[in-house]
Order: structure tokens, then sequence, then C-alpha cells
């Protein structure tokens, strides 16, 4: 039988490779880029006591913190966050993507819901089934959002005008993604 | 070996128990949402929409979400504490519809005071006892006794709207003799039992007194004549060189005596040196009196008893102290507490209270008849008016008189007022414009459910609506009611053109046509009792409206009735509807623009800031405040209004609870598409929109025998189902499906979910199934399967 003689420093630059690649997988790792789809949300009760409450989205927040947002948060914060808001009207479109509509919608209402129940805010909320999104009117007491799901839009972006805020995505992650950031908006979630 | 094979046996079979019990409570749609919600309230559940959604999904899992996040606040209660009461508790005391409503005059069928004495069977801090006279050694029975209700002047309980200081504010009316507290003799008392020639007022009883308490304050009894007794009061004790008898601020020391004199020192509360009080002429069985000098305030001390040695030790000195003139007392019937000093009978510490002595038949020379009575009556110097709230004490905290409140915490704010312009939508078609820039009436409540239609169906706001006439003479006029789930004002399918008599009443009136309508009132629909909006309007040839009446109160005697009218322009017409106002000014005040019933007379009631009592038990808010704002508004309560009043004590404090909502963690984004779930999402309770047409996990069920219909085997009727599915998916684990035939159907059946709670639904969801028909929640039949 052969006999295999390996020399010291061959086994010297197996250790050495061994050691690189172990590190660099200890590092990719620590830097991998990984979803955020908790944030804890801070509430206060009649005592002036904060405490943080886990709620759980859809999507990666930081993805949704990249979609962009017209005119600004304010804008959108101030629509939902007036004292004279009575009712929020959800509106849509039929449209192939009801499905995706309906999850969504889901998710605006709940959360909301549940946070106007912390606040004692007595706002309803409304669905209404809508044949377009043109001409659609609100005020401060009667807002609307408008969810325009992928097959009815080109773009992903959150948009306020006049008392209506319109949420739309061009892909179903978009819509998703557009949700979270009208959500994050308005419970002024903020993420680096 | 066997004992191993029992104990293998027992496991096995206490396990299929555990894993049996949880099988065999099916969940029934009664428990909704509580079946879906962790015992934190988070909900522990995905609401499950297909990917081939039909708009009514979209819809149905909106209203899903709004129920699910009322369920998943936690209200928490920071309590307040509520005080004991001992004694009498009465809250079925009617609010007085008379001038005479006394503590014992019931509302209704409900409880009030006793209409004789209160005594210790009402309140344990009254005795009935004895007490032992040592003249002869004997038990003399006695009752304390309290009244309220009796006499020329009981408490009243009253609201008249035109008296001062009531003003229509329930409130108990205590007069000069109102509130009287009895000592009674239940056997004769004879001072000449022990001795013939004393116990009368001139010749006092002062060895062999009889020793009694009233309200708890030491008093003895000396002498009685024919209408009048003779009794010393104030602080007593045996009082020697090293033993003080204390009252106020001050220490009395027996300091040295001898047969026939005695040397009282005073001193303050330090024991620093006050004065000396020199008493010269003692003899036994009689009491002598000395005033102090130099205390504040000027102080008497009796001696009723003494016994020294020969060396001028004190072996006691028996001391009655109190306020100058206060410690030898005759009282007759008078219970005068104007005069002071001497003639004064007020009890001591309660100068309000008079003391008086009422023989039983006629009086006698050191006798007190059986059933004779020592009173100390309450003289207030004007007439006192008790609100809720407040009370009357009496002396020596011996007990309270409290007017504590209403029967009930619970009312519901009605505001009646003029609206408009706005849109009505026929009920069957929400989307159907029936009426546009209508006026009319708004009737709301604070309380969800607690204005009802004609056919006994709840709403929060319900509406009077007047239409632009759609031609001449033809004036439509038609009953609305708000409809949570659209947002919008719902009337008859009929308006504007054609009459409905339903609960969505309608129709055209032509000239010097009347239309009427009657809404029920009740809290939150489940009220102990009822009201009624009556209302009657009448149009004129004129184009014009008369307001005929809208009233309030008691269904068919309603007594609370408004000037509402309609504005002088515009006119009704093709162009425009009626707009009515408060009152001949809106914004202003006009007499007899709100008229209450109080206590049986109906009053002006325009203008008021306060709150003012209807006889009805209803609670009209400031009518300066319904003039501003060209409204009613009023308070029902939960059931029939009564007064709530105790006489006894209560210890403690009570202080008001609060509650705020903890928000719950949201763990998980709840909402999902059919084809997002994997096995991970069936392992928790499932919330399925849509039938197996549009949703697959429905459609899994079905196909598994768990759901009633498949897609092909759909009936052809339209109909919602609402179905819970134990271990639907996984074991322990329920999938609830909401479905219908049409969007309309499925909407249905979301809208009875979302107001589950609400009197339309509240009890019809029962069992594991029910199905739903019909076109709004509030007339839909909804049967158990």
């Amino acid at each position: 039988m052969a006999r295999i003689s390996i020399e010291r420093k061959h086994i010297f630059v197996f250790l050495l490779i061994v050691i690189a690649t172990t590190a660099t997988i200890i590092i990719y790792k620590f830097h991998e880029y990984k979803p955020l789809t908790t944030y804890t949300y801070y509430v206060y009760d009649n005592y002036g006591n904060g405490y943080g409450i886990p709620m759980a989205f859809r999507a990666d927040l930081r993805k949704a913190n990249n979609v962009s947002i017209y005119p600004d948060i304010p804008s959108v914060y101030n629509i939902i966050w007036n004292p004279d808001n009575r009712n929020i009207t959800i509106a849509f479109a039929n449209s192939s993507d009801n499905g995706l509509v309906a999850v969504d919608a889901f998710e605006i209402t709940y959360k909301l819901g549940v946070v106007f129940g912390v606040y004692n805010m007595t706002t309803n909320f409304t669905a209404n089934v809508i044949s377009s999104y043109d001409n659609i009117t609100a005020n401060e007491s009667y807002p609307v959002i408008a969810l325009i799901p992928p097959s009815m839009t080109n773009s992903t972006s959150v948009l306020a005008i006049n008392n209506v805020i319109y949420i739309q995505g061009n892909t179903t992650e978009g819509f998703d993604l557009a949700t979270i950031k009208f959500l994050m908006s308005v419970f002024d979630i903020k993420v680096g | 070996m066997n004992k191993k094979i029992n104990a293998s046996l027992m496991a096995a079979l206490m396990s299929i128990l555990t894993i049996a019990v949880p099988a065999l409570a099916a969940t029934n749609l009664s428990d909704y949402p509580t079946f879906l919600l962790a015992t934190n309230k988070a909900l522990e559940a995905y609401v499950v929409v297909g990917s081939a959604a039909l708009t009514s999904d979209v819809v149905g899992a909106i209203d899903l979400a709004t129920t699910l996040a009322q369920a998943a606040a936690v209200p928490v209660s920071v309590p307040g504490t509520s005080a004991d009461i001992s004694g009498l508790v009465r809250d079925g005391i009617s609010i007085g519809l008379t001038s005479t409503s006394k503590l014992s005059t019931a509302a209704g069928s409900l409880t009030a005071f006793p209409t004789t004495n209160l005594t210790s069977l009402h309140y344990s801090g009254l005795k009935q006892s004895a007490v032992v006279w040592t003249g002869d050694g004997a038990s003399y029975d006695y009752r304390e006794q309290v009244d309220v209700v009796g006499g020329s002047t009981p408490v009243y309980v009253r609201h008249d709207l035109n008296t001062d200081k009531l003003n229509g504010t329930v409130k108990l009316v205590v007069g000069s003799g109102s509130i009287k507290y009895q000592y009674v003799f239940n056997k004769e008392f004879n001072f000449t039992v022990k001795d013939a020639t004393k116990g009368t007022i001139a010749a006092p009883q002062y060895t062999y007194p009889l020793k009694i308490q009233l309200l708890g304050k030491d008093f003895t009894l000396v002498g009685v004549g024919a209408t009048s007794i003779k009794m010393l009061s104030g602080a007593t004790g045996t009082a020697t060189a090293t033993r003080s008898v204390d009252y106020g601020n001050y220490k009395f020391y027996a300091i040295v005596g001898s047969t026939n004199a005695m040397q009282i020192d005073v001193k303050d509360v330090n024991d620093n040196f006050v004065e000396t009080l020199l008493f010269t002429g003692l003899s036994s069985g009689t009491v002598s009196t000395k005033s102090t000098t130099m205390t504040t305030p000027i102080i008497d001390v009796s001696i009723t008893a003494f016994g020294t040695l020969t060396d001028g030790t004190v072996i006691g000195a028996d001391l009655v102290i109190g306020p100058s003139g206060t410690t030898t007392k005759e009282y007759d019937s008078t219970a005068d507490v104007e005069s002071t000093g001497v003639a004064s009978d007020a009890f001591p510490g309660a100068p309000r209270w008079g003391i008086s002595y009422l023989p039983n038949g006629a009086g006698d020379d050191r006798k007190i008849p059986a059933g004779s009575i020592i009173q100390v009556a309450y003289k207030p110097s004007d007439t006192e008016y008790v609100k809720a709230g407040e009370k009357i004490s009496l002396p020596n905290n011996y007990g309270d008189l409290k007017f504590v409140g209403w029967d009930t915490n619970n009312f519901a704010t009605i505001t009646i007022k003029p609206y408009g312009s706005v849109s009505a939508y026929t009920i069957t078609n929400k989307t159907t414009l029936a009426l546009s820039e209508a006026y009319g009436f708004e009737i709301s409540s604070d309380v969800p459910g607690s204005i009802g239609s004609t056919s006994g169906n709840y709403f929060d706001k319900a509406y009077i609506l007047f239409g632009k006439a759609t031609s001449a003479n033809n004036y439509p006029v038609a009953v609305g009611f708000y409809d949570k789930v659209s947002g919008k004002i719902l009337v008859s399918d009929s308006a504007p053109g054609v009459a409905d008599t339903g609960e969505y009443k309608a129709q055209v009136n032509a000239s010097s046509a009347a239309f009427t309508y009657n809404f029920t009132l009740s809290y939150g629909g489940i009220g102990e009792t009822s009201f009624r909006i009556s209302t009657s309007f009448t149009t004129s040839a004129a184009a014009a409206v008369t307001v005929d009446r809208i009233t309030v109160g008691t269904a068919g005697s309603e007594t609370i009735v408004t000037g509402f009218r309609q504005k002088a322009t515009p006119t009704w017409s093709t162009t425009s509807a009626p707009q009515f106002q408060l009152g001949a000014t809106s914004g202003s005040k006009d007499d007899y623009e709100v008229n209450v019933t109080t206590e049986g007379t109906s009053e002006n009631c325009a203008g008021k800031t306060q709150e003012v009592v209807d006889d009805s038990g209803i609670l009209v808010q400031s009518t300066s405040d319904s003039t501003s704002n060209n409204a009613l508004v009023s308070k029902i309560p939960s059931k029939a209004l009564a007064v709530k009043v105790y006489f006894g004590k209560e210890s403690g404090t009570t202080t008001t609870g609060s509650t705020y909502n903890q928000i719950v963690p949201i763990t998980t984004a709840v909402a999902k598409l059919d084809s997002e779930i994997t096995t991970t999402e069936k392992a928790k309770n499932l919330v399925l929109v849509g039938g197996p047409c549009v949703n697959t996990l429905v459609a899994n069920l079905a196909t598994a025998g768990k759901f009633d219909y498949t897609c092909a085997n759909w009936p052809g009727s339209n109909f919602a189902i609402i179905k819970v599915v134990d271990d639907g998916f996984t074991t322990g684990k329920v999938a609830l499906v909401v479905a219908g035939t049409r969007a309309a159907d499925t909407r249905l059946g979301t809208s009875v979910l979302q107001l589950y709670n609400q009197p339309a639904v509240s009890g019809k969801l029962v069992g594991t199934t029910v199905t739903v028909t019909g076109t709004t929640v509030a007339t839909a039949t909804i049967t158990a399967a």
C-alpha cells in the first residue's frame, strides 16, 4: 500500500482555508437580510403607562418603508386621526384581485379597529364597492381609503388627496407593501 | 405485574378521557366570537378569503374585521370602592308624582320605605333593650325608633318644576319635625316605687335616678311631671383626687371633701391648673351645680352624689359636666331649639335637634306611662332640600338618612333635532336613491339599539324625512332608519312615490293629509321599561307642514311636549323640502318650546339650565342648551325610574371606578388568501369567507363531509349559511364558514356576525349552523339548521 505523505505546510494551508470559509459564512449570516414583519407598537393607558404590543404584518416593514407616499406621512396620519373622523369607508372596485383586496382591507380594518378601541374612538368602518376610482368624495368626518389592486394600477404608492387615501400596488407584494406603508404612517412606525 | 397492568390501563383510560372530553363539547355559534379568541382576547384565528373572491367577500371580510377588532380590546377595570351600608336601603321609592309623595310611596310595584316607624328590625343601630333602675333592681324595656313618614310633616319626595329650590330636580323635602328619633318606654316607670316623695320636677330623685341613653348619649332622668320630665346630661363619671372626669379641653378632679363640701380642681389637657370650684352645703339626695369662670366656654359642673373619708380623702364624686345651662333641663312637648340657655331643648351638641316628652295618654307626677316617648326631632331653621348624594345625620353620628341616587345607573341619551339636507336610499337596494336634499328630524341615541320601530327592531338613529314635492300636491314623507352596515339612511322601497304602511312607513301626502308614527325607546333595546316618541304631522294646502305632535314619555300618555315647527322658508315645493326649528325662533328661547309634566302639571320648561325630571321618569337635559342647539336632549332610564334612599350608616367611601381598553397582541397577520394557507395556518382556528366555489378551504371541508354543500350541489335558493366546524382541519381547532348564494347573501351573513350582540341577532345565533335569509339584518330570518 502506497503511503501518502502530507507536508506540514499543506496542513497549514488547509486549516487557513477552513478558517477563512467559516469566517465568511459567519459574517454573511450576520449581515444576511432578514425580513422585519413584526413591530412592537406602544400605546398608553389612561394613567400614562405605556406598554408595547407586538403587531405582525403580511410583509417586510423595511421594504414597505420604501414605498413612496404623497404628499407626505403627516398628511395620511392627520386624515385618520382627525378628531372629527366618524366613519372610514373602505372603497374598492370589482376586479380579479378581490381576494387580495379582502385580505388587505381586513388588515387595515382590524388593526385600525383594535387601536381605535384602545383610545375609545367610535370611528366606524364601512365597505363600499365602487365602479370607478375617479371622483371619490370625502371629508374630514367621512374619509375614504381606496384600495387599488395590481390588476388596476401600474404603480405602488400611497396617496392622500382631499381626505381620500389611495393605496395601490402593481404586484401582490407591492399591494401588501403599500398597505403596510399606510399602516406604518398611521401608527407612526419607523424602521431603520 | 398486575398492578403495572392496572396502572397502564388507568393511564390509557385517562388519556382517552383527556382527548375525548373536549371533543364532546361542540362549539356553539352563540359563543361567537369568543371561540376565536385566546384567553388574553388576542385573535387566535386566520381569516381566509378565496383567491377568486367576490366583492361581497371583500365587504364581508371588512365586516368581520370590525367585529373582531372590537372583541380584541380587553377592558381593564380600575375598580371603585363602594361603601357598605348597614340599615334599610330601598330603591323603589317614587320620584314624587304629587306634592305629598313620601319615602313610603312606591314607584309602581317597586318597594319603598315601610309606612311604619323604622326600628331595630330595619337598622341594628336602633336598640330594643332594657335598663335596670337602681331604685328597685327591675328591668325597664324600651325601644328606639325613627319616624320619617308619619306626622303632619313627613319627609316628602318632590320634583315640581315651579317650586323654588326644587326646580324640577328630585329632592327630599325635610321640614321641621320631618325626622324624629324616639325612645319609647315599653313598660311603665314609676319613681314612687322607691320613694313616694321624690321623682317630680320640683322634687327630683337624685339618689336613685333612671339612667338612659338617647341617640347613644347618657341622660339621667330625675323627675317626671304630667307634661314634662327633668334630666341631667353631659359628661358623667366619678372623680377623685387622681382620677378626672373630662369634658372638652378640661379635666375635673375631686381634690378634697367633707360631709357637706367638696373642692373640684379644673386643669387643662396638659394638666396645668386652671381654677378651683368650691362646693358647700352639699347633702345626700340633692344636686349642686357651679359654673366655671376661667374656661372657654363656661362649663357647668353638677355633683349628684359623693363620698369622703374623715381625713378629707374623696372616695368619689359623681359629676355631670356640660355647657352652661345644659346639665339639668326640664323638657316638655315643645322641643324648643330657638331659645338659648336653660330654655333651650336642644340636644347636646346638635342645636337643631330638639328634645321633647310625649306621655302616652294623661301623664302623671313621678310616673311615665307605658308607650310614652322621649323624642328628638330635627328642626331646621328653614325647610331643607336634600338632593342625590346628600344626607341628614342624626346627632351623635347615630344614623343617616341619605338620598343615594337613582335605582339605575344606565341611561340612554336621546336627541331629537331638525335634520337635513340628507339623502336616503331604499332598503332592498341600498344604492338606489329614494330621497335627496330631504329635511326633517333625526332621533339618535348614544346607546346603540335604543330606538325601536313599529316592528320591534331597534336602531341607533331614526328619521322622519320630508322630500321635495314630486308634483303639485304630492308631498313625500318617509320614516327612515340608519343602517350601520351601509352607513346610509334607508327608507321604504316605495318612497317617495307610493305609500307604505309598514315599519318603514312612507306616503305621499296630498293637502291636509296626516302622517303619524310612533317610535319606541328602550335602553339598548333591552330596557326593563320603555317609552315612546309619538309624532304627527299634517300637510296643508299651502304646501306647509304643521307639526301636530312630537312628544316623549310613557306610551299613550307622553308628557314631554316639544314645540318643533316649520321654518317660514323655504316653502315645500318641487325644488325644496320643508325645514324645521324648535320654537317660534331658531336658536333663542321661546315659551313652551318644551313642556314637561311634574307632579301632574304640565309646565313651561323653556330655557332651563338644570336637568328636569318628568313624571314619566325621563330626565330632560338643559333646555337652555336645547334652545341654542334647536334640539331636545333627554335621558331615558333602563328601568322604571325610582329613588334610592337608605337609613342607617355606611362605612368607607364610595369612589367611581373606571374602565379603559387594553390592546391585545396581534401576533400574526390575520388575513390570508386561501392559496397562502399551509399546515401551519391550519393549526389555528380559521374563519372562511365565501362558499366552496370561491374558497378552496370551504371546498376541502365539503369534500371531507364537514360542510353541507359542494360547489356543484349548492342549493338554488338565496340564503347565507354560517357554520362552525369543530376539528375542521386540526383537532381542537374550529373552522367558521360564512357563505352565501349571491353577493348580497354573503354580505348578510357577515353582517349578522358583525351585529352578533345586537337585539336583531342576539339569541338567534345558536347551535353549529344557522341559515340567514332576507334583505337587512333588522328584518332577516335567522334559523338554526
